[in-house]
C-alpha cells in the first residue's frame, strides 16, 4: 500500500465513511509502514489539537482581540446589552406634563442656573448605559478589574458590538465650572473629582438652530476629526429645546451607533462617582422643568471602523455609499409623568463626511476645548495628545462673538492653569 | 434601517428569550473570535483589516439570524470571513486571481522562513512549523485541528472539493512531519515511537 495516499490521512482523521474505512483497514492490515504512517498522523493530529487548545487558552495569539483593541472589557465580562433590559428600565418610568408657557425664557444661558438651584444631584442621572442598571453585579466586577489605578469613574470605550446604544441624560448641572474656576483663580489646580466635564461644557451658551414648525426641539449632529486623537472622530450632539415642559430626570437622548461604521465609542464626561449606587436609576423620580431655549451639548469620541481604501474605479460609488450609511442615529426622548410613552420624539441621523476639526463650527471648537481642558485637569486616560496650549488655541479659534465674555474668561482660566501646571 | 430594529414597547416577557439568544451569540462570539481573527489575518496579512472583517462578519451573523438557521455556525462564519478578506485583498489589488492558488501568490504573506524556527522553541512548536507552510495549507490545518471542522465543511469554506481538502491536508501533514523531524533532532519528539 502506498503511504503517500490522502486516503490514509483521511482514514487517520476519521473522515472516511464506513465502507471506505473497512477497505483501508483491510489494505493496511499487512503493511506495517502504512500502519505506522496512520499512527503518526494520529499523533500529529492530537498534538496539533492540543497546541491549538493551549494557544487559545493561554491567549498566545498573534492578532489582538476586538475587545482588547477597543478597551472594552465589558464584552467578555458582561455580555451584550439586551434590548429588553433597556425597555424594562424605560418602562419603569412615569411622567408629568406641566405646561409653563409663562416661564418661557428666551436665552439659553440663564437656564443652567435655574436647574442647579432646583434639582439634579449628581447621582440622579438617567441610565447612561442601560446595562449598568440591568446587571449591576458584573458591572461592579468590571470596576474591580480596573487594575491598580484608583477609581476614576471615567466611561471607557465601549464596543459597538457589545452595546450599540448609549444614552445621554438631558439635564446637566453646572456647579463644576464655578468650582474649577474658583480653585484655579485661588492658585490651585482643582481636585480631580471636582472636574465634571459635561457640566463645564454646558456652562457656556451655544447657538443651535430653532426647531422646525412641527418639532419641539432641534437636535444637531456634527462629526469632525477628534483634535486630541486624530484617528478618532468627535461627534457633537447639540440640543435646542424650545418647548417649556417639565420632564422626568431620566429623559434623554438615545444614541445608536452603526456597527458598520463604528468600532467603539466613549461618552465624554458623565463620570461615575464613587458613591453612585447602581440603583440610582430607580431614584429618577423627580422632574425638571426644561425652559424654552434649553441647550445641551454632548460629545462622543468614536473609533471608526477602518475602511478599506476603495479601488480607484469605484471611488464615486464608495463616497455615495459612505454618505448613505449613517454613523449614528440620535433620538430625543422626553418623558413626562403620567405618560408612559415618550411625548416628544426628535430623531436625527448623521453620516461621517470626513470633516476636519479645523473647519468645525466655532461653538464646536470651543466646547471641544472645554472638554479637553477638563480631561487634562482630571488627568484622564483619554486625554490623548492634547495640551493646555492646544486647548488655548482651540478656545481662541472658537471664541466667536462671545457677547457676555464667558469665553474670554475661560481662555484666561486656561492660561492660569498653564502657569499652575508648570509650577 | 438602523433604527427599525430597536423600536418596541414590550418589556419583561420578551426578556428571557432575547437574553437566551444573546447568551448564545456571546458564546459563539467568544468561541470563534480569536480563531476568525487568526484565520483572517493570515489572508489579509493585516491585523486591522482582519479585525474589521471579523467584526463585520459578526454583525452580519447577528443581522441575518444565522444563529437560528444553522446548528454549526463555524462554516458560515469562516466562509463569510474568508470571502470578505479576499475582497479586501482584491480591492487593494494585492493579489491576482489565479484560481485555486490565489492566496499563495500574495506577496505580503510569505511563510515564516524555515530556518528561523530553531531560535524559538517555546510553546506551540508545531504551530510555528505550521506557519512555514503555504497559506492554503495553513488554512486547512487551522480549520481542521483548531476548529474541528470536517472535510466537507472545509471544502465549503474554501469553495473546493472534499477531495482537494483531503489532498491539501495530506500534503500539509506530510510536510509538517518532515519539517518537524528535520528541526526536532534536538527536541523530544511529540510522541516517541517504540520500534
Amino acid at each position: 500500500m502506498n503511504v503517500d495516499d490522502p486516503k490514509l490521512t483521511a482514514y487517520a482523521l476519521h473522515e472516511l465513511d464506513e465502507s471506505e474505512r473497512s477497505a483501508i483497514a483491510r489494505a493496511t492490515a499487512d503493511s506495517p509502514e502504512a500502519q505506522r504512517f496512520i499512527a503518526e498522523i494520529e499523533d500529529l493530529a492530537r498534538a496539533l489539537r492540543s497546541q491549538y487548545r493551549l494557544e487559545l487558552k493561554r491567549g498566545l495569539i498573534a492578532p489582538e482581540k476586538i475587545t482588547a483593541i477597543h478597551g472594552d472589557t465589558f464584552w467578555s465580562k458582561v455580555g451584550p446589552l439586551t434590548i429588553a433590559a433597556l425597555l424594562a428600565i424605560l418602562a419603569v418610568v412615569g411622567a408629568v406634563l406641566l405646561s409653563s408657557n409663562e416661564s418661557r425664557i428666551s436665552t439659553s444661558s440663564s437656564l443652567s442656573g435655574d436647574l442647579t438651584t432646583q434639582h439634579a444631584q449628581p447621582n440622579q442621572f438617567a441610565p447612561v448605559e442601560a446595562e449598568d442598571a440591568a446587571r449591576p453585579s458584573q458591572n461592579e466586577k468590571f470596576e474591580a478589574d480596573a487594575g491598580p489605578y484608583a477609581f476614576t469613574g471615567e466611561r471607557p470605550f465601549v464596543s459597538v458590538m457589545s452595546r450599540p446604544r448609549s444614552s445621554v441624560p438631558l439635564m446637566v448641572n453646572s456647579h463644576s465650572y464655578s468650582d474649577v474656576r474658583r480653585s484655579i483663580n485661588a492658585g490651585l489646580l482643582p481636585p480631580r473629582q471636582s472636574v465634571r466635564i459635561e457640566e463645564m461644557i454646558n456652562h457656556f451658551p451655544y447657538e443651535y438652530p430653532q426647531p422646525t414648525a412641527n418639532e419641539s426641539s432641534s437636535l444637531n449632529l456634527d462629526v469632525v476629526t477628534c483634535p486630541w486623537h486624530p484617528t478618532h472622530r468627535l461627534v457633537r450632539i447639540g440640543l435646542n429645546a424650545q418647548q417649556a415642559i417639565a420632564v422626568r430626570a431620566d429623559s434623554g437622548i438615545e444614541v445608536e451607533f452603526n456597527p458598520k461604521r463604528v468600532a467603539s465609542y466613549r461618552l465624554i464626561g458623565y463620570d461615575r462617582q464613587e458613591t453612585e449606587t447602581q440603583d440610582s436609576n430607580e431614584k429618577n423620580v423627580s422632574s425638571h422643568s426644561m425652559a424654552a431655549g434649553y441647550t445641551l451639548t454632548t460629545f462622543y469620541e468614536v473609533v471608526p471602523l477602518k475602511r478599506v481604501p476603495p479601488a480607484s474605479h469605484s471611488r464615486t460609488l464608495s463616497v455615495a455609499e459612505s454618505a448613505s450609511e449613517p454613523l449614528l442615529t440620535a433620538k430625543l426622548q422626553l418623558k413626562t409623568r403620567g405618560n408612559e410613552t415618550t411625548v416628544g420624539l426628535t430623531q436625527r441621523t448623521v453620516s461621517d463626511t470626513g470633516f476636519d476639526f479645523a473647519i468645525a463650527p466655532s461653538d464646536l471648537k470651543f466646547a471641544a476645548a472645554v472638554a479637553e481642558f477638563g480631561m487634562i485637569l482630571r488627568d484622564s486616560e483619554y486625554k490623548g495628545s492634547g495640551s493646555l496650549q492646544e486647548v488655548l488655541e482651540w478656545a481662541q479659534q472658537g471664541k466667536g462673538a462671545d457677547v457676555n465674555g464667558y469665553r474670554a474668561d475661560f481662555i484666561e482660566l486656561v492660561r492660569k492653569a498653564q502657569v499652575l501646571k508648570k509650577s | 434601517m438602523l433604527s427599525s430594529a430597536l423600536v418596541g414597547t414590550t418589556s419583561y416577557p420578551v426578556r428571557s428569550g432575547r437574553t437566551a439568544k444573546r447568551d448564545e451569540f456571546e458564546e459563539i462570539f467568544n468561541r470563534f473570535e480569536i480563531p476568525l481573527l487568526q484565520y483572517t489575518q493570515r489572508i489579509t496579512g493585516d491585523r486591522e483589516q482582519a479585525r474589521d472583517v471579523v467584526q463585520e462578519t459578526f454583525v452580519k451573523f447577528q443581522r441575518n439570524g444565522a444563529l437560528r438557521q444553522q446548528d454549526e455556525p463555524a462554516t458560515w462564519l469562516f466562509t463569510v470571513c474568508r470571502n470578505a478578506a479576499l475582497n479586501v485583498c482584491r480591492k487593494e489589488r494585492r493579489i491576482m486571481y489565479l484560481g485555486e492558488e490565489v492566496i499563495e501568490v500574495r506577496q505580503s504573506e510569505q511563510p515564516m522562513p524555515f530556518d528561523q524556527l530553531q531560535q524559538d522553541e517555546a510553546t506551540g512548536f508545531l504551530l510555528r512549523i505550521v506557519a512555514t507552510l503555504p497559506v492554503r495549507q495553513q488554512e486547512v490545518i487551522q480549520l481542521k485541528f483548531q476548529n474541528d471542522l470536517s472535510y466537507q465543511q472545509i471544502a465549503e469554506i474554501l469553495q473546493t472539493t472534499t477531495n482537494n481538502v483531503g489532498v491539501l491536508l495530506h500534503t500539509a501533514l506530510k510536510s509538517l512531519r518532515q519539517r518537524y523531524a528535520q528541526v526536532a533532532g534536538d527536541f523530544i519528539p511529540f510522541e516517541p515511537k517504540p520500534k
